[in-house]
């Protein structure tokens, strides 16, 4: 198969590529493999993908889905687990910001949809993450009414609290922490919102509401309970550090036991 | 019969008129509001934060989007941050100062009224963003960071890391997602609007396909707000997300709404050059780089191909110092991309293709030490490392300008409603605020400023005095536009031909980017016009999109974009061939000084150009809409 | 309205206990605070039989002061055989829970970061339990072996107490025995050099200041765990404890 005239004239990278396909939720799926040739290492993974595409296209075979918007690492869309990694080999990078000098000539390079019971396929390589909406929804939010806050320099917040507050606030809600967790579990990603307000003040008024009511959906949902494997923080392209979990377990655990909610 | 705009600015002084407006528009009795149904369609910063105040306030709200969740939205990339002028700096900044860098930063051409107001609730804007737990940077003492950024002389610009845009779309996210956990507002996500629906004039709906299923669906309400964001993508390469697309507006246009300026569009000057054909998007880094890194190219065009150590101090030409000592590396966007092309074009750019300039730290590093440096700016030389593999603390950065913001959208008035009654129009996808060129950091300014406190008064004027009678989805109306959608769609699958959409997209972008992108000249403009219309036909007819309507298929969805973006490209082109002038982004290389600077002409252009859609393409009826100066007074801009 | 939100529950004790059962973060908690208890005991256990070096008549005197504690004493074994029995209640659930959260797995498994301690719970856990029910056998009900346990008496002071040293020597000094000792006795010490870390971000007693120290001391704990414990047999083996 040729390069279609992407090829670099250093002839470039030529690549199998193990791909999951699978034409709906309802569907069964399987790898398939593909060839590519003349892959330039400035490229990116999903420039690569792209590539990939055209050619299927011009075979009249129909161009593999896979979720991607920003390709700039911040929308969390991309969602690919390559070679068994989510978001590929590099640490504090999303698919998307992957490129393919990461990879030798002659790689085979599987890639599969992200896997977790509350997060059915839709199509190849593309899965549905609204549960994380759904969670978000009973609790990651501050309830004021637009209109009528008092000005922003009105209360003083340490800087060290809106740093770790901003710390955990980086999550794009990409679900990896969700596809590396061999318990399948969202821990991470709720515990990221929950720490998030913890440290605010603007969080406290509904800081052990939020707290139970998004773990009461992250279980509804069907997301598996963490274990400590700590697989989630390695595989997140923003670093969230599995302290948020912490925090979340003794918020979770205060609102129980001290009955702060009940 | 030609359409009579009317702004609706109100009259009183400028510093009033939002006051006196707000009072004197109608109100909706808090019991009714719950049988109004109001249709938001996009939920980046405007959508969201409009469907979320719009569902505090009692309306039932519908929100769609193209991702999945509302918290994908574009405007999430946004890095840098965003203005509002509440002078905590102390650094003489004030409502009138933000208002009038804006005015002069947009050429003066936009409206005193609109661009008084959005500096008025900039204030609120980040008092609310900070209730909602955004987590803005702080000092030591507690109280919130600012930084001066693109060109302003004061400390104005709030910001939340390199990730301002993320969390002030996040803040809005997640109060739009309470509203969905009240069961107040429903968000309908992997949804694409693709029409307006009019009953007896006023959009009363519209039309979307569920992009899983790929099921067509109408959806009836009382008024509709359209989010939908920037055109960027009409040039291919762009800092814009993949999916940003012209298709809502566009087809709103073809409803009836007209677009104003759409030659408007912004190029952003430190982008990370295009490396290659594969290129499918363009990465922006954040304009902050400026505050420190210096801008030059080799003196001498021999020199471009040595290594940027090898040049002597004394060679290299720091030009944007040079031409603008008094604003240097801060000068606006507009001028410092300009100037940036005006060097490559002489031959003395560097990089593959001669497309780029060096942006420098190595002063930066001396002065200030590698870890100050580091702690600045240390996220975007990571992220710059990434894409080019080079490292900018040891060599300097290239940069080339990009597409990055479209400055012209759908025409409102002063309520933020299109000329088409009940169609509101918010955030980039509207060409309100910012004239000609939009100054850094006032993007989220304005699509917050849309959301949380234009809309939520004005849509209640006009669903307080519309008169229209309730829709339920039946009308024929609804019928015909979903059948038209449909076979829209079935036609786009049964061309069969051998070329994909991306590859028209390409194809359009790259004639954009070439005549109708930083430069623009009437030669260049009549080619594009003979060749878009060619390119459609050939698309019409030599199209390849496998699969079927009935199910998740990409390629589907992109070539419903990409032939919206094939007959947009046509009125873009034709608006910067009627616009004789140079200003702010739109620079017309016939209408320059001997230094090459912009020439505006105030007498003959100091309007809005709003684009009436006739049925044909190739004749498009130019309305004008004047635009009026009482507070400042047009100079020329000189950053000198 | 905002009440809909979030289903404030009704007050109780039941609601306490039954979020505690029912959530994934409360049976974890129940896992934790069980395994600490667990871990307690290991400790003073570890403690106690470490007076074998001490001799017979130290070491029977101690078994002899725990054998007629009485009504502490089966409150004792009471709570401990609760607490085993929430803890694998527990761990079972979170564990079949988790097995179900990913239906299909991927082709390509990796593990990134994870340690073989935390990666073995599973099975170092019921390894344990197994190990627990032989030893109960071994050394309280006097099952596994016929060398005449039940006979081997101690005189302590003028009173007959059973002579547990002596039944322990004899023991151990079967290799066969001191190498299942040994491997349980290791692997317990696998499952608790991840447990007690564990613990702590479980309780939410953990945070980026005291993360480090808290690994440390976990593996360091379990290794004193595994050292205290294995000395007695290989002593005996050795001959050091005759
Ligand atoms: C890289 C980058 C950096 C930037 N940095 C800054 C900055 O620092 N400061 C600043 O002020 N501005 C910045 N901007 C500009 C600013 O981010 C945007 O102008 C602004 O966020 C646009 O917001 P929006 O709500 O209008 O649209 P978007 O955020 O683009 O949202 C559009 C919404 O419409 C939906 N949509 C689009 N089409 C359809 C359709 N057909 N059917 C259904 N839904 C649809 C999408 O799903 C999405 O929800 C930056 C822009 C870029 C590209
Ligand atoms: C009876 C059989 C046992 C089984 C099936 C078992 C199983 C498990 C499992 C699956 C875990 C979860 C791993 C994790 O959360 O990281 C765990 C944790 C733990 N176990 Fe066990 N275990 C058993 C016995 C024991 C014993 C005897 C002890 C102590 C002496 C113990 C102490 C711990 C501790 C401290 C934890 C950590 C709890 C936490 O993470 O919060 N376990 N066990
Ligand atoms: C090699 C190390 C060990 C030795 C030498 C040892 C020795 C003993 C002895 C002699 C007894 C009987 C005490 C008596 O009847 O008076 C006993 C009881 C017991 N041991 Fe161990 N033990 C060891 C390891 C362990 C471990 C690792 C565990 C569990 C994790 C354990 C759990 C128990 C329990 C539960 C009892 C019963 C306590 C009771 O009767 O109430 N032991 N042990
Ligand atoms: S916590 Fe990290 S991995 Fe998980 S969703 Fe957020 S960013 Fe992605
Ligand atoms: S990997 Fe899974 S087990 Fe917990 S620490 Fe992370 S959620
Ligand atoms: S595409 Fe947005 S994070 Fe990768």
């Amino acid at each position: 198969m040729s390069g279609h005239g992407h090829s670099s004239s250093g002839g470039g990278l030529n690549l199998t590529l193990k791909v999951w396909r699978q034409k709906d939720a309802a569907s069964p799926g399987g790898l398939a493999s593909y060839q590519v040739s003349g892959i330039s290492t400035d490229m990116s993974f999903l420039e690569m993908l792209d590539i990939l595409n055209e050619q299927l296209l011009e075979k009249g075979e129909e161009p593999i889905a896979f979720d991607h918007d920003c390709r700039e690492g911040i929308c969390g869309m991309c969602s690919l687990v390559i070679n068994g990694n989510p978001h590929g080999p590099d640490s504090a990078t999303t698919t998307c910001q992957l490129h393919m000098r990461r990879f030798k000539d002659g790689d085979i390079i599987t890639i599969e949809p992200w896997r977790a019971k509350p997060f059915p396929v839709i199509r190849d390589l593309v899965v549905d993450r609204s549960a994380f909406d759904r969670i978000q929804a009973r609790g990651g939010f501050v309830s004021v009414n637009t209109g009528g806050t008092p000005d922003a320099n009105a209360i003083p917040i340490a800087k060290r609290e809106a740093d770790l507050s901003m710390d955990a606030a980086q999550c794009i809600g990409c679900g990896a922490c969700v596809a590396a967790c061999k318990n399948a579990s969202a821990m991470l990603f709720v515990g990221a919102k929950v720490s998030q307000y913890l440290h605010l003040p603007q969080g406290q008024p509904e800081r052990y509401r939020r707290v139970l009511a998004m773990m009461e959906q992250h279980d509804a949902e069907g997301f598996g309970g963490c274990t400590n494997f700590q697989e989630c923080e390695a595989a997140c392209p923003k670093e969230i550090s599995v302290r948020v979990i912490a925090e979340m377990n003794r918020d979770f655990l205060r609102a129980t036991l001290v009955g702060t909610e009940l | 019969m030609s359409i009579q705009l009317d702004s609706k600015i109100p009259s009183g002084p400028l510093a009033q008129k939002w006051e006196k407006h707000k009072f004197e528009c109608k109100l909706v009795n808090p019991a009714n509001k719950r049988k109004y149904t109001v249709l938001v369609v996009g939920t980046g910063l405007a959508g969201a934060s409009a469907a979320a105040s719009l569902a505090e306030l009692g309306y039932n709200v519908h929100a769609f989007a193209f991702q999945d969740s509302a918290r994908r939205a574009h405007s999430i990339a946004a890095q840098g941050g965003i203005n509002a002028a509440k002078n905590y700096q102390n650094d003489g900044d004030s409502v009138y100062r933000l208002f009038y860098d804006t005015i002069k930063g947009g050429d003066y051409r936009a409206r005193e009224g609109n661009v008084h107001r959005l500096a008025e609730v900039s204030v609120n804007i980040i008092d609310q963003c900070v209730a909602q737990g955004v987590p803005f940077a702080r000092e030591y003492g507690g109280t919130l960071a600012n930084r001066s950024f693109g060109g302003a002389q004061v400390s104005r610009t709030f910001y939340a890391r390199g990730q301002t845009g993320q969390q002030l779309l996040l803040g809005a996210y997640s109060a739009m997602s309470r509203q969905v956990g009240l069961g107040t507002v429903k968000f309908h996500g992997r949804s694409e609007m693709l029409d307006v629906v009019l009953v007896n004039g006023h959009a009363r709906g519209i039309v979307t396909r569920d992009l899983v299923s790929g099921k067509i669906e109408t959806w009836a309400g009382d008024a509709v707000c359209l989010a939908t964001g920037g055109y960027g993508n009409v040039f291919f390469l762009s800092t814009n997300a993949q999916g940003c697309n012209v298709t809502a507006t566009w087809r709103a246009h073809k409803r009836g709404a007209l677009f104003g300026n759409p030659c408007y569009t912004q190029i952003h000057p430190t982008c990370i050059p295009r490396s290659g054909d594969h290129q499918s998007k363009l990465t922006l880094m954040s304009e902050s780089l400026r505050n420190d890194g210096r801008v030059w190219v080799p003196k001498r065009a021999e020199d471009v191909a040595k290594k940027a150590s090898d040049i002597a101090e004394e060679d290299r030409d720091y030009y944007l110092e040079r031409i603008y000592p008094s604003f240097g590396n801060l000068v606006p966007r507009d001028i410092a991309s300009r100037a940036a092309k005006r060097m490559c074009d002489e031959g003395r750019g560097v990089g593959p293709g001669g497309l780029g300039v060096y942006l420098d730290f190595g002063a930066a590093v001396k002065r200030l030490g590698k870890a100050t440096v580091a702690e600045r700016y240390g996220n975007l030389f990571d992220m710059y490392q990434r894409i080019t593999d080079e490292n900018p603390y040891e060599v300097p950065m290239r940069i080339y300008p990009a597409v990055h913001y479209a400055m012209g959208g759908l025409w409102v008035d002063y309520n933020l409603m299109s000329n088409v009654p009940g169609l509101h129009v918010l955030g980039e996808a509207n060409f309100s605020d910012h004239g000609a060129n939009r100054l850094g950091a006032s993007a989220l300014m304005q699509g917050l400023a849309d959301g949380y406190f234009v809309i939520p008064y004005t849509i209640g004027q006009y669903l307080a005095t519309s008169g229209q009678k309730k829709v339920t989805g039946d009308e024929p109306e609804f019928k015909q536009a979903a059948a038209e959608t449909k076979a829209r769609i079935d036609k786009l699958l049964s061309i069969g031909g051998k070329r994909s959409p991306t590859s028209f997209h390409k194809e359009l972008g790259l004639l954009m980017w070439e005549n109708c992108g930083m430069a623009r000249n009437r030669e260049g403009l009549l080619h594009n016009l003979e060749r878009i219309p060619q390119i459609r036909e050939e698309f019409w007819n030599n199209l390849n999109v496998l699969g079927d309507g009935d199910s998740y298929n990409i390629a589907l969805e992109k070539a419903g974009r990409v032939a919206d973006f094939l007959e947009f490209a046509e009125l873009m082109c034709r608006d910067a061939l009627h616009r004789e002038e140079s200003c702010g982004g739109h620079f017309r290389e016939e209408y320059q000084s001997e230094a090459g600077e912009a020439e505006r002409d105030d007498e003959n252009f100091t309007y809005v150009a709003a684009w009436n859609y006739t049925g044909d393409l190739a004749a498009p009826e130019l309305i004008k809409e004047p635009l009026i100066f009482e507070e400042v007074h047009p100079t020329t801009r000189s950053y000198k | 309205m905002d009440g809909d939100v979030v289903k404030v529950p009704a007050p109780g004790v039941a609601k306490v206990i039954d979020r505690l059962l029912a959530s994934t973060i409360g049976q974890k908690a129940v896992m934790a605070a069980t395994g600490f208890a667990l871990v307690g005991f290991v400790f003073v256990h570890m403690a106690g039989h470490l007076q074998m070096f001490q001799g017979p008549e130290a070491y029977n005197k101690y078994a002899h002061m725990l054998q007629s504690m009485g009504g502490i004493k089966w409150g004792l074994r009471g709570a401990l055989l609760f607490g085993v029995f929430a803890h694998m209640w527990a761990g079972a659930r979170l564990m079949l829970r988790n097995m179900g959260a990913r239906p299909e797995n991927y082709a390509v498994n990796k593990w990134l970061a994870a340690t073989p301690a935390a990666k073995t719970m599973r099975a170092t856990g019921p390894i344990v339990l197994f190990f627990i029910v032989y030893h109960l056998l071994h050394f309280t009900l006097l099952k596994v072996s016929s060398q005449g346990f039940d006979e081997m008496m101690y005189n302590l002071n003028g009173v007959d107490v059973p002579d547990v040293y002596q039944r322990m020597v004899i023991s151990y000094q079967n290799p066969v025995i001191t190498t299942v000792y040994v491997l349980a006795v290791t692997l317990l010490g696998t499952h608790l050099a991840h447990g007690i870390q564990s613990m702590f971000q479980t309780l939410g007693l953990n945070n980026a200041t005291y993360r480090p120290a808290i690994q440390i001391a976990s593996k360091a704990l379990a290794l004193v765990a595994v050292l205290g414990f294995v000395a007695v047999p290989l002593a005996i083996l050795a001959g050091v404890i005759k």
